[in-house]
């Protein structure tokens, strides 16, 4: 009887331990979600003109009309997917242009986008919203005169 | 009746935006997908007023002499490597 409480005290406690030990470094379940991905916009910038490195060269938020508008997003961290977008507006509430790009950051990362129009911008107030996966994240505003 | 003049009139003066030429690209890798197009490792670029090969090399790259590998990765589109076209979409290969 003796004999048989220490075989069944060991058997307890080994399950438990190895329940216990077995924990960090378990494999997720099958059909459990993937670790999650965090990418975010650290830095929107507008300019003239830019670096090979994506990032504007020469900063400003006052254009002329035949100038090709840059802006730049910097992105921390990383996906195997995420989606940006720059939507342009004139005047508040009409539509200039819209685009969007994706991309697999892994890190810091700068994705530009630029639009330009050949006949010259109308003079007058842009703004232009940066969008990551749907969501609004920032919006810069700038003159053409 | 009313309603159609009533559009006209808050459209009238409005500037028109249908040729407003758009494109980007980033230092991130595009999403991996089963299907990759050879030669696109390193994204695309949409072709503004201005631009020549070098031009988009030099930002790219940093270097305007690597105009040509943009041009061997686009042999298909690029008849000239001295004519391009506003709206053109690039492949940039990795340098």
């Amino acid at each position: 009887m003796r004999q048989h409480s220490r075989t069944l005290m060991a058997l307890l406690l080994t399950t438990a331990l190895g329940t216990a030990c077995s924990r960090p470094g378990a494999s997720p379940a099958p059909g459990a979600p993937p670790a999650a991905e965090s990418v975010r916009v650290t830095d929107v910038d507008l300019g003239r003109s830019l670096g090979a490195d994506k990032r504007i060269t020469d900063k400003t938020d006052s254009f002329k009309p035949n100038e090709t508008v840059y802006v730049s997003v910097t992105t921390e961290g990383s996906a195997s997917s995420a989606t940006l977008k720059a939507r342009w507006t004139y005047e508040g509430d009409q539509l200039v242009q819209e685009s969007s790009q994706t991309i697999a950051p892994t890190g810091t990362s700068v994705t530009e986008f630029h639009v330009a129009k050949p006949d010259g911008w109308p003079k007058g107030s842009y703004k232009v919203e940066v969008f990551l996966n749907g969501n609004p994240v920032e919006a810069e505003s700038f003159k053409v005169g | 009746m009313g309603i159609f003049n009533r559009n006209e009139d808050k459209n009238q003066g409005k500037p028109d935006f249908s040729n407003v030429q758009s494109g980007g690209s980033s230092t991130a890798a595009p999403p991996v997908t089963t299907d990759p197009v050879a030669g696109s490792a390193g994204g695309t670029y949409i072709v503004v007023k201005g631009d020549s090969l070098s031009k988009i090399a030099k930002r790219e790259y940093g270097d305007a002499n690597k105009w040509r590998m943009i041009y061997e990765a686009n042999r298909d589109l690029i008849k000239d490597p001295d004519l391009i076209y506003p709206g053109q979409s690039l492949r940039i290969p990795q340098a």
